[in-house]
Protein backbone atom coordinates (compact mmCIF):
# COMPACT_ATOMS: atom_id res chain seq x y z
CA UNK A 1 0.00 0.00 0.00
CA UNK A 2 1.24 2.81 -0.72
CA UNK A 3 0.98 5.92 1.01
CA UNK A 4 1.46 8.52 -1.92
CA UNK A 5 2.51 11.44 0.50
CA UNK A 6 5.76 9.58 2.38
CA UNK A 7 8.93 8.45 0.80
CA UNK A 8 8.47 4.64 2.56
CA UNK A 9 5.93 2.69 1.39
CA UNK A 10 4.07 -0.07 3.29
CA UNK A 11 6.26 -2.67 1.60
CA UNK A 12 9.20 -1.66 2.60
CA UNK A 13 8.61 -0.64 6.04
CA UNK A 14 7.43 -4.78 6.19
CA UNK A 15 10.92 -5.23 4.90
CA UNK A 16 13.09 -2.62 6.63
CA UNK A 17 11.08 -0.50 9.49
CA UNK A 18 10.01 -3.00 11.18
CA UNK A 19 13.60 -3.31 13.01
CA UNK A 20 14.58 0.04 12.26
CA UNK A 21 15.93 0.55 15.54
CA UNK A 22 18.12 -2.77 15.79
CA UNK A 23 19.14 -2.62 11.86
CA UNK A 24 22.99 -1.51 12.09
CA UNK A 25 23.64 -1.38 8.33
CA UNK A 26 20.56 1.48 7.78
CA UNK A 27 21.36 4.96 7.31
CA UNK A 28 19.48 7.60 9.80
CA UNK A 29 17.82 8.46 6.58
CA UNK A 30 16.01 5.23 6.21
CA UNK A 31 14.99 5.23 9.74
CA UNK A 32 13.32 9.18 10.42
CA UNK A 33 11.77 7.79 7.22
CA UNK A 34 10.19 4.47 8.25
CA UNK A 35 9.67 6.01 11.54
CA UNK A 36 7.58 8.89 10.15
CA UNK A 37 6.04 6.47 8.10
CA UNK A 38 4.66 4.34 10.69
CA UNK A 39 3.31 7.51 12.37
CA UNK A 40 1.08 8.25 9.32
CA UNK A 41 0.30 4.79 8.12
CA UNK A 42 -2.39 2.66 11.01
CA UNK A 43 -1.70 -0.40 8.91
CA UNK A 44 2.28 -0.20 9.48
CA UNK A 45 1.59 1.15 13.09
CA UNK A 46 -0.52 -1.51 14.11
CA UNK A 47 1.76 -4.04 12.38
CA UNK A 48 4.80 -2.55 14.56
CA UNK A 49 3.22 -2.85 17.03
CA UNK A 50 2.43 -6.54 16.72
CA UNK A 51 5.76 -6.67 15.85
CA UNK A 52 7.03 -5.02 19.19
CA UNK A 53 4.84 -7.67 21.42
CA UNK A 54 6.21 -10.34 19.44
CA UNK A 55 9.57 -9.13 20.31
CA UNK A 56 8.96 -9.16 23.43
CA UNK A 57 7.54 -12.48 23.68
CA UNK A 58 10.75 -13.44 21.53
CA UNK A 59 12.80 -11.53 24.11
CA UNK A 60 11.09 -13.50 27.40
CA UNK A 61 11.90 -16.76 25.73
CA UNK A 62 15.82 -15.26 24.85
CA UNK A 63 15.51 -15.01 28.66
CA UNK A 64 14.25 -17.94 30.20
CA UNK A 65 16.96 -19.72 27.91
CA UNK A 66 19.55 -17.50 28.69
CA UNK A 67 20.80 -18.97 31.99
CA UNK A 68 21.29 -22.11 29.59
CA UNK A 69 24.44 -24.01 30.29
CA UNK A 70 25.69 -27.23 28.47
CA UNK A 71 25.92 -29.95 31.08
CA UNK A 72 29.34 -30.73 32.60
CA UNK A 73 28.75 -34.50 31.08
CA UNK A 74 29.38 -33.10 27.78
CA UNK A 75 33.19 -31.38 28.58
CA UNK A 76 34.14 -35.07 30.12
CA UNK A 77 32.75 -36.36 27.12
CA UNK A 78 34.79 -33.97 24.73
CA UNK A 79 38.16 -34.51 26.79
CA UNK A 80 38.25 -38.08 27.27
CA UNK A 81 37.53 -38.08 23.23
CA UNK A 82 40.36 -35.38 22.78
CA UNK A 83 42.70 -37.43 25.13
CA UNK A 84 42.48 -40.58 23.27
CA UNK A 85 43.17 -38.65 20.03
CA UNK A 86 45.90 -36.98 21.16
CA UNK A 87 47.45 -39.72 23.72
CA UNK A 88 48.07 -42.33 21.30
CA UNK A 89 50.18 -39.28 18.99
CA UNK A 90 52.27 -38.73 22.35
CA UNK A 91 52.29 -42.22 23.30
CA UNK A 92 53.86 -43.47 20.31
CA UNK A 93 56.38 -40.65 20.26
CA UNK A 94 57.57 -41.55 23.29
CA UNK A 95 57.72 -45.10 22.28
CA UNK A 96 59.43 -44.30 19.51
CA UNK A 97 62.48 -41.99 21.18
CA UNK A 98 62.23 -45.15 23.94
CA UNK A 99 63.10 -48.02 21.31
CA UNK A 100 65.21 -45.48 19.87
CA UNK A 101 67.31 -45.28 22.85
CA UNK A 102 67.33 -48.67 23.54
CA UNK A 103 68.84 -49.61 20.03
CA UNK A 104 71.37 -47.04 21.20
CA UNK A 105 72.32 -48.34 24.31
CA UNK A 106 72.07 -52.07 23.24
CA UNK A 107 74.67 -51.20 20.57
CA UNK A 108 76.95 -49.35 23.13
CA UNK A 109 76.66 -51.94 25.34
CA UNK A 110 77.46 -54.30 22.84
CA UNK A 111 80.11 -52.27 21.25
CA UNK A 112 82.37 -51.67 24.22
CA UNK A 113 81.48 -55.66 25.53
CA UNK A 114 83.04 -57.40 22.19
CA UNK A 115 85.72 -54.72 22.76
CA UNK A 116 86.17 -55.08 26.31
CA UNK A 117 86.02 -59.36 26.02
CA UNK A 118 88.79 -58.73 22.77
CA UNK A 119 90.90 -56.31 25.58
CA UNK A 120 90.47 -59.04 28.39
CA UNK A 121 91.62 -61.87 25.60
CA UNK A 122 94.76 -59.83 24.35
CA UNK A 123 95.14 -58.89 28.32
CA UNK A 124 95.06 -63.17 29.03
CA UNK A 125 97.41 -64.14 26.22
CA UNK A 126 100.01 -60.85 25.64
CA UNK A 127 102.03 -59.55 28.12
CA UNK A 128 103.25 -63.03 28.29
CA UNK A 129 103.69 -63.92 25.32
CA UNK A 130 101.81 -63.32 22.36
CA UNK A 131 98.02 -62.17 21.45
CA UNK A 132 96.88 -65.20 20.80
CA UNK A 133 96.91 -69.55 21.57
CA UNK A 134 98.55 -69.54 17.78
CA UNK A 135 101.11 -67.08 18.25
CA UNK A 136 101.79 -68.16 21.36
CA UNK A 137 102.27 -71.87 20.30
CA UNK A 138 104.10 -70.15 16.71
CA UNK A 139 106.62 -68.98 19.21
CA UNK A 140 107.01 -72.59 20.60
CA UNK A 141 107.21 -73.88 17.26
CA UNK A 142 110.43 -71.26 16.91
CA UNK A 143 112.12 -72.41 19.68
CA UNK A 144 115.16 -74.39 18.64
CA UNK A 145 115.28 -76.98 21.04
CA UNK A 146 111.74 -78.24 20.32
CA UNK A 147 111.10 -81.03 18.50
CA UNK A 148 107.64 -80.70 17.12
CA UNK A 149 107.14 -83.83 15.49
CA UNK A 150 107.98 -86.37 18.19
CA UNK A 151 106.31 -87.92 20.23
CA UNK A 152 108.88 -88.89 22.23
CA UNK A 153 109.71 -86.74 25.56
CA UNK A 154 112.74 -84.23 24.88
CA UNK A 155 115.13 -84.61 27.65
CA UNK A 156 116.13 -81.17 27.44
CA UNK A 157 112.34 -79.89 27.88
CA UNK A 158 112.96 -80.05 31.47
CA UNK A 159 115.51 -77.85 31.63
CA UNK A 160 113.88 -75.56 29.25
CA UNK A 161 110.66 -75.60 31.35
CA UNK A 162 113.23 -74.88 34.14
CA UNK A 163 115.63 -72.46 32.64
CA UNK A 164 112.64 -70.63 30.91
CA UNK A 165 111.09 -70.49 34.23
CA UNK A 166 114.26 -68.08 35.09
CA UNK A 167 115.73 -66.59 32.03
CA UNK A 168 112.69 -65.77 30.45
CA UNK A 169 110.64 -64.64 33.26
CA UNK A 170 108.02 -67.69 32.13
CA UNK A 171 107.21 -66.54 29.13
CA UNK A 172 107.65 -69.10 26.79
CA UNK A 173 105.38 -72.31 26.30
CA UNK A 174 106.78 -75.63 25.96
CA UNK A 175 104.88 -78.04 23.65
CA UNK A 176 103.48 -81.34 25.29
CA UNK A 177 104.59 -84.62 23.51
CA UNK A 178 102.23 -85.47 21.32
CA UNK A 179 100.25 -82.57 20.93
CA UNK A 180 98.93 -81.04 17.58
CA UNK A 181 99.47 -77.09 16.79
CA UNK A 182 96.63 -77.00 14.72
CA UNK A 183 94.24 -77.66 17.46
CA UNK A 184 94.90 -74.97 19.56
CA UNK A 185 93.31 -71.81 16.96
CA UNK A 186 90.24 -71.58 18.86
CA UNK A 187 91.97 -72.62 22.41
CA UNK A 188 92.26 -71.71 25.33
CA UNK A 189 94.98 -70.52 28.44
CA UNK A 190 94.08 -71.98 31.54
CA UNK A 191 95.89 -71.22 34.67
CA UNK A 192 96.39 -74.01 37.20
CA UNK A 193 98.31 -74.68 40.44
CA UNK A 194 100.00 -78.19 41.19
CA UNK A 195 102.42 -80.13 42.41
CA UNK A 196 105.78 -79.46 39.73
CA UNK A 197 105.70 -83.74 40.27
CA UNK A 198 102.48 -83.55 38.51
CA UNK A 199 104.18 -82.15 35.12
CA UNK A 200 105.41 -86.15 35.06
CA UNK A 201 101.98 -86.94 33.74
CA UNK A 202 102.40 -84.45 30.74
CA UNK A 203 105.44 -86.27 29.96
CA UNK A 204 107.48 -83.83 31.09
CA UNK A 205 110.66 -85.08 33.49
CA UNK A 206 110.69 -83.56 36.70
CA UNK A 207 113.41 -82.75 39.46
CA UNK A 208 112.63 -85.12 41.86
CA UNK A 209 114.30 -82.53 44.44
CA UNK A 210 111.14 -79.55 44.24
CA UNK A 211 109.01 -82.02 42.94
CA UNK A 212 106.46 -81.78 46.16
CA UNK A 213 106.87 -78.04 45.24
CA UNK A 214 103.82 -75.87 43.90
CA UNK A 215 103.47 -74.01 41.28
CA UNK A 216 100.96 -72.13 38.55
CA UNK A 217 100.90 -73.08 35.13
CA UNK A 218 99.45 -71.67 32.51
CA UNK A 219 98.45 -74.90 30.46
CA UNK A 220 97.15 -74.20 26.67
CA UNK A 221 94.58 -75.84 25.40
CA UNK A 222 93.23 -77.21 22.71
CA UNK A 223 89.75 -77.47 20.93
CA UNK A 224 89.19 -80.65 21.67
CA UNK A 225 89.87 -79.88 25.49
CA UNK A 226 93.59 -81.47 26.07
CA UNK A 227 96.80 -79.50 26.94
CA UNK A 228 98.94 -78.91 24.17
CA UNK A 229 101.56 -77.10 26.02
CA UNK A 230 102.42 -75.35 29.35
CA UNK A 231 104.23 -72.46 30.64
CA UNK A 232 105.74 -71.98 34.23
CA UNK A 233 104.60 -68.96 36.00
CA UNK A 234 106.74 -69.13 38.87
CA UNK B 1 54.45 -21.81 27.72
CA UNK B 2 51.71 -20.96 30.41
CA UNK B 3 47.99 -20.52 28.91
CA UNK B 4 46.34 -17.57 29.95
CA UNK B 5 42.44 -16.92 30.23
CA UNK B 6 42.49 -13.92 27.64
CA UNK B 7 45.11 -16.15 24.82
CA UNK B 8 43.29 -15.71 21.05
CA UNK B 9 41.41 -18.20 20.49
CA UNK B 10 43.91 -18.68 17.38
CA UNK B 11 46.53 -19.03 19.87
CA UNK B 12 44.41 -21.96 21.67
CA UNK B 13 43.47 -23.61 18.69
CA UNK B 14 47.39 -24.40 17.51
CA UNK B 15 47.97 -25.25 21.26
CA UNK B 16 44.99 -27.60 20.68
CA UNK B 17 46.08 -28.92 17.42
CA UNK B 18 49.31 -30.20 19.23
CA UNK B 19 47.52 -32.31 22.03
CA UNK B 20 47.25 -29.15 24.89
CA UNK B 21 44.43 -30.13 26.43
CA UNK B 22 44.66 -26.95 28.64
CA UNK B 23 44.20 -25.27 26.01
CA UNK B 24 41.16 -27.05 24.51
CA UNK B 25 39.63 -27.00 27.75
CA UNK B 26 39.75 -23.11 27.47
CA UNK B 27 38.80 -23.07 23.58
CA UNK B 28 35.61 -25.24 24.71
CA UNK B 29 34.69 -23.26 28.23
CA UNK B 30 35.03 -20.56 26.24
CA UNK B 31 32.28 -20.87 23.40
CA UNK B 32 30.09 -24.01 24.46
CA UNK B 33 27.86 -22.61 26.19
CA UNK B 34 26.72 -20.39 23.34
CA UNK B 35 26.93 -23.10 20.74
CA UNK B 36 24.63 -25.37 23.17
CA UNK B 37 22.22 -22.59 23.70
CA UNK B 38 21.74 -21.95 19.63
CA UNK B 39 21.65 -26.10 19.21
CA UNK B 40 18.99 -26.17 21.77
CA UNK B 41 17.32 -23.23 20.81
CA UNK B 42 17.21 -24.57 17.00
CA UNK B 43 16.57 -28.03 17.72
CA UNK B 44 14.01 -28.02 21.00
CA UNK B 45 16.20 -30.76 22.54
CA UNK B 46 18.59 -30.47 24.85
CA UNK B 47 20.07 -34.16 24.39
CA UNK B 48 20.38 -33.27 20.97
CA UNK B 49 21.44 -29.91 21.63
CA UNK B 50 24.51 -31.86 23.83
CA UNK B 51 25.25 -34.18 20.94
CA UNK B 52 25.63 -31.19 18.69
CA UNK B 53 28.06 -29.36 20.94
CA UNK B 54 30.26 -32.56 21.28
CA UNK B 55 30.28 -33.20 17.52
CA UNK B 56 30.97 -29.66 17.32
CA UNK B 57 33.91 -29.66 19.35
CA UNK B 58 35.57 -33.18 18.18
CA UNK B 59 35.13 -31.67 14.91
CA UNK B 60 37.54 -29.44 16.47
CA UNK B 61 39.75 -31.37 17.60
CA UNK B 62 40.15 -33.76 14.84
CA UNK B 63 40.04 -31.05 12.10
CA UNK B 64 41.42 -27.80 13.28
CA UNK B 65 43.21 -26.84 10.33
CA UNK B 66 39.83 -26.73 8.35
CA UNK B 67 39.75 -23.39 10.44
CA UNK B 68 40.98 -20.31 8.25
CA UNK B 69 41.72 -17.21 10.49
CA UNK B 70 41.49 -14.78 7.03
CA UNK B 71 37.80 -16.57 6.41
CA UNK B 72 36.39 -15.34 9.88
CA UNK B 73 36.69 -15.71 13.24
CA UNK B 74 36.67 -19.05 15.50
CA UNK B 75 32.99 -18.31 16.81
CA UNK B 76 31.38 -18.10 13.06
CA UNK B 77 33.76 -21.17 12.54
CA UNK B 78 31.90 -22.92 15.63
CA UNK B 79 29.03 -21.44 14.59
CA UNK B 80 28.95 -22.75 10.96
CA UNK B 81 29.62 -26.87 12.10
CA UNK B 82 26.65 -26.29 14.78
CA UNK B 83 25.08 -24.84 12.01
CA UNK B 84 25.33 -27.79 10.02
CA UNK B 85 25.16 -30.48 12.72
CA UNK B 86 21.62 -29.07 13.62
CA UNK B 87 20.69 -29.64 9.72
CA UNK B 88 21.62 -32.91 9.95
CA UNK B 89 19.81 -33.64 12.83
CA UNK B 90 16.67 -31.99 11.88
CA UNK B 91 17.23 -34.54 9.02
CA UNK B 92 17.44 -37.09 11.27
CA UNK B 93 14.36 -36.35 13.05
CA UNK B 94 12.27 -34.09 11.41
CA UNK B 95 8.75 -35.17 12.60
CA UNK B 96 8.70 -35.26 16.46
CA UNK B 97 8.64 -31.77 18.08
CA UNK B 98 8.09 -31.99 21.36
CA UNK B 99 6.38 -29.10 23.12
CA UNK B 100 7.69 -29.21 26.36
CA UNK B 101 11.78 -30.62 26.79
CA UNK B 102 12.28 -33.00 29.23
CA UNK B 103 14.92 -33.05 31.47
CA UNK B 104 16.54 -36.09 32.50
CA UNK B 105 14.62 -35.58 35.96
CA UNK B 106 11.54 -35.31 34.29
CA UNK B 107 10.94 -31.52 34.95
CA UNK B 108 10.52 -29.48 32.02
CA UNK B 109 13.88 -28.07 30.46
CA UNK B 110 15.35 -24.77 29.04
CA UNK B 111 12.51 -22.68 29.95
CA UNK B 112 12.75 -21.12 33.49
CA UNK B 113 11.22 -18.53 34.78
CA UNK B 114 12.73 -16.65 38.05
CA UNK B 115 10.12 -14.14 38.17
CA UNK B 116 8.13 -14.90 41.65
CA UNK B 117 4.54 -14.67 40.28
CA UNK B 118 2.04 -16.50 41.55
CA UNK B 119 1.89 -19.94 40.37
CA UNK B 120 -1.61 -19.28 38.49
CA UNK B 121 0.76 -16.33 36.97
CA UNK B 122 3.63 -18.31 36.53
CA UNK B 123 2.23 -21.23 34.45
CA UNK B 124 0.57 -19.01 32.54
CA UNK B 125 3.87 -17.40 31.30
CA UNK B 126 5.01 -20.64 30.91
CA UNK B 127 2.62 -21.62 28.71
CA UNK B 128 3.11 -18.98 26.70
CA UNK B 129 6.43 -19.36 26.54
CA UNK B 130 6.20 -22.75 25.65
CA UNK B 131 4.20 -21.73 22.76
CA UNK B 132 6.47 -19.10 21.73
CA UNK B 133 9.00 -21.58 21.45
CA UNK B 134 6.69 -24.12 19.28
CA UNK B 135 5.89 -21.43 16.91
CA UNK B 136 9.65 -20.63 16.73
CA UNK B 137 10.16 -24.13 15.95
CA UNK B 138 8.12 -24.63 13.37
CA UNK B 139 9.29 -22.22 11.39
CA UNK B 140 11.55 -23.74 8.12
CA UNK B 141 15.00 -24.12 8.82
CA UNK B 142 16.41 -20.92 7.24
CA UNK B 143 14.15 -18.66 8.57
CA UNK B 144 14.70 -20.35 12.39
CA UNK B 145 18.30 -19.70 11.89
CA UNK B 146 17.52 -16.13 11.32
CA UNK B 147 15.28 -15.54 13.65
CA UNK B 148 17.06 -17.63 16.27
CA UNK B 149 20.75 -15.68 15.81
CA UNK B 150 18.72 -12.32 15.68
CA UNK B 151 16.39 -12.45 17.84
CA UNK B 152 17.13 -15.00 20.20
CA UNK B 153 21.35 -14.57 20.44
CA UNK B 154 20.75 -11.37 19.89
CA UNK B 155 23.79 -10.77 16.89
CA UNK B 156 23.34 -8.51 14.66
CA UNK B 157 22.50 -8.77 10.84
CA UNK B 158 25.90 -8.62 9.73
CA UNK B 159 26.98 -10.86 12.41
CA UNK B 160 24.50 -13.21 11.48
CA UNK B 161 25.29 -13.14 7.78
CA UNK B 162 28.90 -14.37 8.81
CA UNK B 163 27.82 -17.07 10.65
CA UNK B 164 25.10 -18.14 7.74
CA UNK B 165 27.53 -17.03 5.01
CA UNK B 166 25.48 -14.90 2.83
CA UNK B 167 24.58 -11.40 2.30
CA UNK B 168 23.37 -9.14 4.73
CA UNK B 169 20.53 -8.44 2.34
CA UNK B 170 19.92 -12.26 2.53
CA UNK B 171 19.71 -12.07 6.62
CA UNK B 172 17.23 -9.30 6.43
CA UNK B 173 15.20 -10.83 3.33
CA UNK B 174 14.78 -14.12 5.71
CA UNK B 175 14.00 -12.38 8.72
CA UNK B 176 11.05 -10.56 7.24
CA UNK B 177 9.77 -13.52 5.87
CA UNK B 178 10.40 -15.56 9.10
CA UNK B 179 9.05 -12.66 11.17
CA UNK B 180 5.85 -12.61 9.05
CA UNK B 181 5.20 -16.71 9.55
CA UNK B 182 6.37 -16.40 13.17
CA UNK B 183 3.85 -13.29 13.95
CA UNK B 184 1.00 -15.19 12.07
CA UNK B 185 1.55 -18.34 14.15
CA UNK B 186 1.70 -15.94 17.41
CA UNK B 187 -1.81 -14.21 16.49
CA UNK B 188 -3.13 -17.80 15.89
CA UNK B 189 -1.92 -18.34 19.43
CA UNK B 190 -3.50 -15.16 20.62
CA UNK B 191 -7.01 -15.64 18.85
CA UNK B 192 -6.23 -12.24 17.41
CA UNK B 193 -6.83 -11.50 14.09
CA UNK B 194 -4.14 -11.75 11.49
CA UNK B 195 -2.71 -8.36 10.86
CA UNK B 196 0.51 -9.76 8.15
CA UNK B 197 -2.23 -11.24 5.64
CA UNK B 198 -0.02 -9.86 3.29
CA UNK B 199 3.19 -11.68 3.93
CA UNK B 200 2.09 -14.17 6.16
CA UNK B 201 0.73 -17.14 3.56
Amino acid sequence: MKTGRLDMNCEEFEIVGLDSQRDGSMSDDSRQRSMQHARVCGRCAALGASWAAAQAELAALAESSRMLRVPARVEARVLQQFRLRHQPRQERRFLQLATWGLAAAALIVCTFGVWDWHKWRQGSLGGNITASPVAALDAVSDHPRRSSTTNAPITDDSEFLMAGNESNGGNDFTQLPGSSLQDVEDGAIVRVRMERASLAAFGLPVNEDEASDWIQVDVLVGIDGSAQAVRLRE
Amino acid sequence: MKIRQNDQDEELLKRSAKGDEEAFTILYRRHADVLYRFAFRMTGSSWGAEEIVQDVFMTLAREPGKYDAERGTLPAFLFGITRNKIMKYNERLPREISLVERQEDGSGGGLTLRDSFTPAMWAEQRERLEKVRAAVMELPIEFRETVVLCELEEMSYDQAARVLECPIGTIRSRLHRGRALLLAKLEMLRDAPRRWSSVAR
